[in-house]
């Protein structure tokens, strides 16, 4: 009887890890960084990871933007900020830089704004990123300084992906040409078709710094989300000049 | 100076100059043209350098200088401003177009944000570099990145 019972557990535990890893197609995982989360003052070498493509489509290419600052929205406590976000950080900008590598596609480049400073990057080309494996583009995170006059305990930076399965013009996206890994509330092309804002990948900066006493014990979270007008210039991937996706 | 011409604006020819278009001997050394048009005498450049820890140690100090690589034109000097916190300092570049920065300045701020001015007396376009170096109490290079925030 004990043995009987054993077997049935066996046989239970099988049918749902089988159901949880691989039999069903409903959770599959979003693009996000490797690291999510880096104290403040820290440069990291840190990791785009796309984990799987449009379906049965393999990924060809992705394109990456963070958000700017400049009229970025800015949410304190889940709140609408309505200063700047110098209140809160004190460098923002620049600082994420592609690294250059081939291991997953074949080019790539910086997405830059008026004044030259990285706002986002792509990489595409080559051999396309099988559906079923991950594939990791890399970049530097540099030192994000955190207000210290602040009450800032931690700055959320919203990042916008789209890995692309096929080039179409924004008429022809859909699940079999390419996943938005962006909000879904922006009203731009780009949106992500979901009821949820979940799409984007977050990089959190979080304070080493004391809080100053005005601001109790607990401090504020701050969040930056792009806006339309950003997502609409910097989302597109232009190669030697040349707009190239959307088409 | 070949990448500048294929610039199309200045604002643009900014950061990419100073991060990557000039090759100048080493890292953390770096230039554009400002003013390119000469009619602006408050031209004025903007950026923000990041002093933090990359494993070297944390910044005591940054180490800044400017050098105008322009021809001599009288009373045409270009300045360096330095800011973090409540600590500012300047220098000014005395002679221009030679192969020589100007006199070196240090503001200790320790890691975080310093703010860099660059402008010039009159107007006229100048040809310039700026050198900046974030440095440990002990004397070492420690990490160092710049943003910047204005070119007009």
């Amino acid at each position: 009887m004990k043995k009987i019972k054993q077997l049935n557990l066996f046989s239970h535990s099988a049918l749902a890890i089988a159901a949880f890893a691989g039999t069903t197609q409903f959770a599959m995982a979003h693009t996000r960084l490797e690291t999510a989360t880096v104290a403040e003052n820290t440069r990291i070498t840190n990791n785009v990871i796309i984990s799987h493509g449009c379906g049965e489509e393999n990924v060809i290419g992705t394109s990456v933007v963070f958000p700017d600052g400049v009229d970025s929205t800015i949410l304190v406590d889940g709140n609408p900020h309505t200063g700047s976000l110098t209140d809160f950080v004190q460098n923002w900008g620049n600082l994420m830089q592609q690294n250059f590598s081939t291991a997953v596609f074949s080019s790539q480049d910086e997405k830059t704004d008026s004044l030259g400073n990285v706002v986002g990057f792509w990489a595409g080309g080559g051999n396309s990123l099988p559906h079923t494996l991950n594939g990791y583009i890399p970049f530097r995170a540099g030192a994000v300084v955190i207000e210290p006059t602040s009450c800032a305990k931690s700055v959320k930076f919203y990042i916008s992906i789209a890995d692309i399965c096929e080039i179409t013009d924004t008429a022809g996206f859909s699940e079999a040409t390419v996943n938005l890994w962006t909000h879904n509330n922006l009203g731009t092309a780009y949106d992500r078709v979901s009821t949820t804002d979940d799409g984007p990948a977050s990089y959190i900066v979080t304070r080493t710094s004391a809080l100053p006493t005005s601001c109790g014990a607990t401090g504020v979270e701050v969040e930056v989300k792009p806006s339309a007008a950003q997502i609409n210039r910097d989302m597109p991937i232009k190669f030697n000049g040349t707009q190239v996706w959307p088409k | 100076m070949p990448c500048v011409s294929k610039m199309k604006t200045i604002k643009l020819a900014a950061l990419m100059v100073l991060l990557g278009c000039v090759n100048l001997s080493k890292a953390h050394e770096a230039g554009t043209v400002m003013d390119s048009g000469g009619t602006v005498a408050g031209f004025t450049g903007y950026a923000l350098v990041t002093c933090y820890d990359n494993g070297n140690g944390p910044a005591d100090h940054l180490l800044a200088s400017v050098r105008d690589l322009s021809k001599p034109q009288d009373g045409l000097l270009v300045n360096l401003q330095v800011i973090k916190g409540n600590r500012a300092i300047s220098t000014t570049d005395a002679v221009s177009g030679d192969a020589s920065y100007s006199p070196e300045v240090k503001i200790h701020g320790g890691n975080g944000s310093y703010l860099l001015l660059v402008n010039k007396t009159k107007a006229g376009a100048r040809s310039f570099a700026v050198s900046y170096h974030c440095i440990t109490a002990s004397d070492t290079h420690t990490g160092t990145d710049i943003a910047v925030q204005q070119f007009e």
